[in-house]
């Protein structure tokens, strides 16, 4: 669990992440061959053929965006997990990216012709709402305990999904594919506006996470430790709330709800970085960014076309979720 | 400078539809050592709590070094006071040295790094609680014991000149107790403050040199261990009949 262990891991992770872009730039669907989306590559993004606009403004704008939904989703993930000291916490939990999806269905389903940033800025919005909503609803009554914040997360979740069901059974056929497409969580046709547009907030999301990482270490804990070290634990949770939001709204804006990647990730990358959080939240941020970018280029080269990120990623995080509760399960014995 | 380290007037604790303390008034001086004693239920981690400013719903006031704890910031409070909540197994990994090094984190705000002095701090809070050979463990994987070392340790890490100890002999063996309790005794003669709330009467009687008793909520005796354990309050507190027996040590019987 030391530093080294951590520079390593880091390394390792690097050097993966810039492979799987590589690859995620060389690979996909369409026919070009990779020898000359390798050329259009280095012949830098001025480049006028088709090849380069391949490379340059439809697969280089998406991995970005990928790798940064990626990053922000699974940081977001372990500061959630140790302000709850819930192994199970992630974005999704606290209704953050279900506030996010709704916002965003609401936008769709009534204001279908609006311009392109519309959408990322409402499901930023929502995201940011569920958040208050969150701060207000569990400090009713006095202070806000972990299990109360929790549970009132997922009451909004569900509260949100409910809205989410409502406009799906009112909108027309194209509406509805429009809806399902998006609700399924996935970078087709991300732009370079959805990198300039979100980026910046994921970014700022999780460095916020990342400078508040001695407050999470001391909450994982638990609040009375937190609080014997000088910590003010309302103010903590405000922070790492504020954080999330700004992350996960960010990310839901460009990718859609992209499920378990905050779940799993974590998980994955704290036996090589140890449980401190100065070095499990960029090691999760990069381990984050990684899988997605190779689940993305995996569904996008071995998978029947069409098939969604989220999709995916659900596909492989539900049976992780369960190996967790049996691990848990068994622990308890 | 005041030899009142810490004292509270008509402190008092309610929850919904019940009072858990009633007018406690109490006084802790530098460099003594102060075992809070009662049986079950009486109130002695609720008064801890109060003491530090962690708990809800009290009324009456609390004076740190001659301030109330609220007008102190939850920083200023650590560095005056060094508070080990009641003992729970850690949920999350985290190496041992770096849960000792948490004890700093009063001092370092949110961005400055470790210098030489918290390394020293960290490393000699491990050498007296005998854990350093523990420092790159998960102390997730520790036993009972070793992690309240390692708790304690934190708390030593921290540097204050009042330590609030609640149950800190959970889960030692017998070695580990008398070790821990030397070890705040040679603290106490160094100048810092012990309260510490205790179920065993015996070790009480042997290492506090102060006591309060607490019973439903009140506090019914103060003074030298030795005149709240002859008290009658504490005989009918813990519903046993205490005397001291011929070689000097306390004897505890059912009535």
């Amino acid at each position: 669990m030391g530093r080294f262990g951590l520079r390593g891991l880091l390394l390792a992770g690097g050097v993966g992440l810039i492979a799987a872009f590589l690859a995620s730039l060389l690979l996909g669907s369409s026919s070009l061959p990779v020898a000359q989306a390798w050329q259009a590559l280095w012949g830098g993004p001025s480049g006028t053929t088709l090849e380069a606009g391949i490379v340059w403004q439809i697969r280089m704008p998406r991995t970005v965006v990928v790798a940064l939904v990626g990053a922000a989703l699974a940081g977001c993930g372990a500061a959630l997990q140790a302000l709850f000291r819930n192994p199970m916490a992630d974005p999704a939990v606290l209704g953050i990216s279900s506030g996010g999806a709704l916002a965003a269905v609401v936008v769709l389903f009534h204001f279908p012709f609006a311009p392109l940033w519309v959408l990322p800025a409402a499901a930023f919005a929502g995201g940011f709402l569920v958040a208050i909503l969150l701060l207000v609803l569990s400090g009713i009554g006095g202070r806000p305990t972990l299990t109360i914040t929790l549970l009132t997360g997922i009451i909004l979740t569900s509260l949100c999904s409910s809205g989410v069901s409502f406009a799906l059974l009112l909108s027309d056929e194209y509406q509805l594919r429009q809806l399902v497409f998006w609700l399924s969580g996935g970078a087709e046709a991300r732009s370079w506006n959805h990198v300039w547009m979100g980026g910046p907030f994921m970014l700022l999301g999780v460095g916020l996470l990342w400078s508040r990482s001695r407050w999470l270490d001391a909450l994982a804990l638990g609040e009375d430790h937190a609080q014997a070290v000088g910590i003010d634990v309302g103010n903590a949770r405000l922070w790492v709330l504020a954080g999330t939001a700004l992350s996960t709204g960010a990310a839901v804006s460009v990718c859609g709800p992209v499920g378990f990647v905050g779940l799993m990730v974590p998980h994955l990358v704290r036996p090589f970085s140890g449980g401190s959080m100065s070095g499990l939240i960029p090691a999760s941020s990069l381990g984050g960014a990684l899988l997605l970018v190779l689940a993305d280029v995996g569904a996008r080269t071995f998978l029947p076309s069409g098939i969604q990120l989220g999709v995916l990623t659900s596909l492989l995080g539900a049976p992780f979720f369960l190996w967790l509760l049996v691990r848990a399960r068994r622990a308890a014995l | 400078m005041s030899d009142v380290v810490l004292q509270c007037k008509g402190l008092a604790v309610d929850v919904p539809g019940k009072r858990l303390l009633d007018g406690i008034d109490a006084v802790l001086t530098r460099g003594s050592i102060t075992a809070v004693l009662g049986p079950n239920g009486a109130g002695k981690s609720t008064l801890l709590k109060a003491l530090v400013g962690l708990q809800e719903g009290v009324t009456g006031s609390v004076f740190l070094e001659g301030r109330e704890v609220d007008a102190w910031s939850r920083p200023e409070i650590a560095c005056r006071l060094a508070y080990l909540p009641q003992y729970r197994p850690l949920s999350v990994p985290l190496a041992v040295r770096d849960l000792v090094a948490m004890g700093r984190y009063p001092h370092l705000g949110s961005w400055r790094r470790p210098g030489s002095a918290d390394q020293l701090a960290i490393q000699a809070a491990m050498d007296r609680l005998e854990i350093s050979h523990l420092a790159h463990r998960d102390a997730c994987t520790l036993s009972g014991g070793e992690l309240q070392r390692a708790f304690l340790a934190r708390c030593l890490a921290q540097g204050s000149p009042l330590l609030v100890l609640d149950e800190p002999l959970t889960g030692l063996d017998i070695g580990h107790q008398l070790q821990l309790l030397a070890l705040l005794e040679g603290l106490a003669q160094e100048g810092r403050t012990i309260l510490w709330s205790v179920h065993d009467l015996r070790l009480a009687s042997e290492h506090a040199r102060d006591a309060w008793l607490l019973d439903q909520g009140r506090l019914v005796g103060h003074g030298s261990v030795a005149e709240v354990l002859g008290s009658p309050q504490a005989a009918k507190a813990f519903g046993v009949r205490m005397e001291i027996g011929p070689d000097g040590s306390w004897r505890f019987l059912l009535p």
